[in-house]
């Protein structure tokens, strides 16, 4: 059977794009973005900074880093209903995720994530 | 019952093993998914070419991302092997990087310089603000290379600098660009909602090499079984786009992957292959002599000064002839 999730996922990729250097910037995306947001934290509710945070739907994986406030944002045009978030620094292991928003909501997807201190 | 242990043994060792397939983190810009540029890992994908050489591909998206952050994704392990255009790979190798190239996968890029609709002429552009992509990028240099052509240095006009094509595309359809440079699909469904095609990239430039499958030296060194196997899937792939009995099929993947119509995505295959402009690779061969025009556009542009490096600096063919691209 052919993979026809990838294609479907790959069609429905379509959000804004920004790049650290060189000035390029396009914050609008296109209509039907799903906004994923939220923070990591540790167990006792320290923000983590610099954790890498997966929003994965089939074969499309997209990744960030959490700010200093350990903060996180994607956009795109996942169906939350279809994807998996996870979180991930070294040093650390993944206690657990919460989405915040409820069930249903399409955009924004609030998730957070906690991390635990030991692999 | 001997004889029977003996043929279970047989049986078991005869029987086909499902091994586990081989996870592969390839990395891509988002303008990219949402470009034609991508048409080769998806047609792959789709067609079971990876999972037919024992891959399991996953498409990994740095966000934020952008076509000079994918050597970046190599160097954190965020990713394997990354898609890239050629003059970034180059910029980032002559500062330190391990990275080479070890597949093309489009040459010869077809950018097209749409206006909005009251604009006619390349002199009615005089004042106004123009998308472009980075200024580092053979695509912008290709359109100020076209926009000379026509009498417009950069004084002459505003550039906006946007990363990606449909990012671009959204800006003429705000309003917020009076011309914009945009890659396919995009530039023929532009055409078709009435904006104005004002010249191609290709009357301005010659042939060049514009994007690769790069990955560090290192990690090639200690996964080469892996990377013959996405070789092999990818050469696989350039011969079902290129198969004329596969035109359809192909149209079909373009317009589901870039939300276009089957007619726009037809127009694009046509404008590729009708005549033969050489913009997809044969098995993903690498035109060395392609890469030294980057190098030489680079130059041109004043991003390299000389002396200039070889082209070969850049690229690594052991892969490609150990999966039979000649």
């Amino acid at each position: 059977m052919r993979n026809y999730g990838f294609i479907l996922v790959a069609a429905l990729t379509l959000a804004g794009v920004s790049a650290k250097s060189g000035g390029i910037v396009d914050e609008h995306g296109d209509d039907g973005d799903t906004i994923f947001f939220g923070a990591v934290k540790d167990t006792r509710g320290v923000a983590i900074e610099g954790a890498h945070v997966n929003v994965k739907s089939r074969n499309i994986e997209f990744v960030t880093t959490t700010d200093a406030t350990g903060n996180y944002r994607l956009a795109t045009q996942i169906d939350p209903d279809q994807s998996e978030l996870s979180c991930s620094k070294q040093g650390y292991r993944q206690n657990g995720t919460m989405r915040r928003t409820a069930p249903g909501e399409k955009s924004p997807i609030e998730i957070d994530c906690t991390l635990q201190a030991g692999r | 019952m001997r004889r029977l242990a003996a043929i279970a043994v047989l049986f078991f060792v005869a029987a086909p093993v499902a091994a586990e397939p081989i996870t592969l983190r390839y990395g891509a810009a988002y303008s990219t998914l949402r470009s034609v540029y991508s048409l080769p890992i998806v047609v792959a994908e789709r067609e079971g070419f990876f999972r037919g050489e024992g891959l399991d591909l996953k498409m990994v998206v740095p966000i934020p991302g952008g076509s000079d952050q994918m050597i970046d994704a190599l160097h954190d392990g965020t990713v394997d092997i990354t898609h890239i255009a050629a003059p970034y790979l180059i910029r980032r190798v002559l500062a330190g990087s391990d990275a080479v190239a070890i597949a093309a996968e489009f040459n010869n890029p077809i950018y097209s310089l749409l206006a909005q609709p009251g604009i006619t002429s390349f002199g009615m552009l005089k004042g106004k603000r123009i998308g472009l992509a980075d200024r580092g990028g053979t695509i912008t240099m290709s359109i100020e290379k076209l926009l000379a052509i026509h009498g417009l240095t950069p004084a002459d006009y505003v550039a906006k600098i946007m990363e990606g094509t449909p990012a671009r595309f959204n800006c003429l359809k705000r309003g917020e660009c009076d011309a914009v440079v945009l890659g396919q699909p995009q530039d023929a469904a532009a055409e078709a909602e009435g904006f104005t095609l004002l010249g191609l990239s290709t009357d301005a430039v010659p042939a060049y090499l514009y994007t690769l499958t790069a990955v560090r030296r290192s990690w090639a060194e200690a996964n080469k079984d892996t990377l013959v196997r996405y070789l092999r899937a990818l050469r696989a792939s350039f011969q079902f786009i290129r198969d004329p009995q596969h035109r359809a099929a192909v149209a079909v993947i373009v317009s589901e992957t870039n939300n276009v119509s089957k007619a726009v995505a037809e127009k694009v295959l046509k404008l590729y292959f009708e005549p033969e402009r050489g913009v997809l690779p044969h098995e993903g061969e690498i035109d060395l002599s392609a890469l030294a025009q980057v190098i030489a556009m680079m130059a041109e542009a004043g991003a390299l000064k000389p002396p200039l490096p070889a082209a070969d600096r850049f690229v690594d063919q052991q892969y490609l002839h150990a999966a039979g691209v000649k």
